[in-house]
C-alpha cells in the first residue's frame, strides 16, 4: 500500500514537471509510468542493497529502457520522456543539508552530504550514457544492413541493366 | 548545387539547431542533427562543432566543384528546456531528410514551431509547484507541509520568471527564488505548528534546482564533450550557489534573531 502510494505520487510528479518543460501532452502518461517503474526498481535496489548511489543507478536504467522503447514507438526523442524521469531521483535532500552544514560551517559534514549528493548524480549520467550507448550502436548496426542491402539492390539494378543491354 | 541554394539550406540547418539547442537538447542531438540536414543536400564534408554558447558549422562538397567552403557561426544566448520543440524539431527534420517536405515548407514549419507558446503560464507555474510539492511529499512530508511547500514553489515560479522578465541576471532571479521559499517556509513553521520549514523550503526550491543540467553536464563529459560539458557544469553549479545563497541569507537572518540551530 505505502509502494502503491509512492508510486502514484511519483507519476503525479513527474506529470508536474513535464508540464513545467513543456512535454508534448501526448507523452505526459508514458513518461509518470516510466518514471514509476525506475521508481519501483530504484525501492528494491535501495532495500537489498541500502545504497541510493545503486538504487538511483538502476531505477534510471529502467527509465532510460522504457523511454527508448517509447520512443521508437511514438518516434519521438528519449529526451521527452527521461527529462521528467529522473526528477524524482534528485538528490534536492542532500543538496538542501550540504547548504546547511555549509552554513553552520561544519565541513566534514557538508563534504559527506555534497559527496553523496554528487554520487547520486553521477550514477544517474552513467546509467543513462550507457542505455544511449546500446541505442547509438542498435542505430548504426541498423543503418548498416540498410546500406547492405541498397548496395545489393543497386547492383541486382546494374546486372539487369548490362543484361539488357 | 548553387550557392544560393546552400544559404538556404544553411540557414535552415542553422535554425533547426539553434532551437535545439535553445530548448536544452543534448549537445550530440544538436550536432547530428544539422550534419543529417547538411548531408541531405549534399555536401560530403560536414563538421559541426557545438557548444551550449554557440553553434558552428563548416561545409564543403566532394571532388572537384567551383563553390568554396562555407562557414558559419551561430550565437546562443538564453537557453531553457522545451521538450515539445525538440520532438517536433526532430520530427520536422527526420521528415526533411527523407524528403517528404521541400526546404521552403519547412521553413515555413520551423518558425510555427519556433513562435509557438507552449503551455499557459499559470498552467506551468501550478503543475510545476505540485510537482514540486510532492517531491517533498515523497520524502516524508505531511499534508500541511505539502499545502505551503506548493504555495512556496508557485511563488518561486512566479517571482523567478517575472524578474527573468524584467531582464535581471539568472544569478539574481535564482538568488530572490530561494529568499521567496526560505522566508514563507520560516513564518510558516513559526506560524502553524507541526510544518517543518526544511520540507517546505526542499519542496519549493526543487523547481529551480538544476538536476536535469547536472545529469545533462556529467553525461556530455562522458560522452567527450568536454567543452560542453564543462559549460554545463559551470552554469548548473552557478544556478545551486545562487539558489543556496538565497536561502541560506534568510535562514540566517532568522538564527540571529531567534537563536538555535539549522542541523
Amino acid at each position: 500500500m505505502m509502494i502503491l502510494k509512492e508510486l502514484l505520487i511519483v507519476n503525479f510528479i513527474i506529470c508536474g514537471f513535464a508540464f513545467l518543460f513543456n512535454a508534448p501532452l501526448s507523452s505526459l502518461p508514458k513518461a509518470g509510468f516510466g518514471g514509476a517503474m525506475g521508481w519501483l526498481a530504484h525501492l528494491g535496489t535501495v532495500s537489498l542493497t541500502g545504497s541510493v548511489i545503486i538504487g538511483s543507478f538502476t531505477g534510471t536504467l529502467v527509465i532510460a529502457l522504457l523511454g527508448e522503447m517509447f520512443s521508437i514507438r511514438d518516434k519521438k526523442p528519449m529526451t521527452v520522456f527521461i527529462v521528467p524521469g529522473i526528477v524524482p531521483f534528485v538528490p534536492g535532500f542532500g543538496l538542501y543539508n550540504t547548504m546547511l552544514a555549509i552554513l553552520e560551517q561544519d565541513y566534514s559534514m557538508a563534504a559527506s552530504y555534497g559527496t553523496d549528493a554528487f554520487f547520486v548524480g553521477l550514477a544517474i549520467a552513467f546509467a543513462l550514457t550507457i542505455m544511449l550507448s546500446i541505442n547509438t550502436y542498435r542505430k548504426s548496426k541498423k543503418q548498416n544492413r540498410q546500406m547492405k542491402k541498397e548496395r545489393e539492390s543497386d547492383k541486382c539494378v546494374e546486372t539487369t541493366l548490362s543484361e539488357s543491354s | 548545387m548553387n550557392t544560393d541554394a546552400s544559404k538556404k539550406l544553411m540557414i535552415f540547418a542553422l535554425y533547426a539547431g539553434e532551437i535545439l539547442l535553445k530548448n536544452g537538447a543534448e549537445t550530440y542531438r544538436v550536432e547530428d542533427t544539422i550534419s543529417l540536414l547538411c548531408r541531405s543536400g549534399h555536401y560530403e564534408y560536414t563538421e559541426v562543432f557545438v557548444t551550449p554558447t554557440g553553434i558552428f558549422v563548416s561545409i564543403d562538397q566532394k571532388g572537384d566543384h567551383t563553390g568554396h567552403m562555407t562557414t558559419f557561426i551561430k550565437r546562443i544566448k538564453n537557453r531553457s528546456i522545451n521538450l515539445e520543440k525538440i520532438s517536433l524539431v526532430n520530427d520536422l527534420s527526420r521528415r526533411f531528410v527523407a524528403g517528404h517536405v521541400c526546404l521552403e515548407e519547412a521553413m515555413q514549419e520551423l518558425k510555427v514551431i519556433d513562435r509557438s507558446p507552449g503551455y499557459p503560464f499559470w498552467q506551468k507555474a501550478v503543475f510545476g509547484g505540485m510537482g514540486s510539492a510532492l517531491f517533498a511529499a515523497l520524502f516524508g512530508a505531511n499534508f500541511l507541509e505539502f499545502f505551503f511547500a506548493l504555495l512556496a514553489s508557485i511563488l518561486v515560479t512566479v517571482t523567478a520568471s517575472k524578474m527573468d522578465e524584467a531582464s535581471f541576471p539568472p544569478f539574481v532571479c535564482h538568488m530572490a527564488g530561494g529568499a521567496v521559499a526560505a522566508l514563507l517556509a520560516v513564518i510558516a513553521s513559526g506560524v502553524v505548528p507541526g510544518v517543518e520549514m526544511d520540507k517546505v523550503i526542499v519542496g519549493a526550491v526543487i523547481v529551480l534546482v538544476p538536476g536535469v543540467a547536472v545529469t545533462n553536464a556529467i553525461r556530455d563529459s562522458i560522452a567527450g564533450d568536454l567543452i560542453s560539458g564543462m559549460a554545463k557544469g559551470a552554469e548548473a553549479v552557478i544556478i545551486a550557489t545562487s539558489i543556496a545563497i538565497g536561502v541560506g541569507a534568510v535562514l540566517k537572518t532568522w538564527l540571529l534573531l531567534t537563536g538555535g540551530s539549522l542541523l
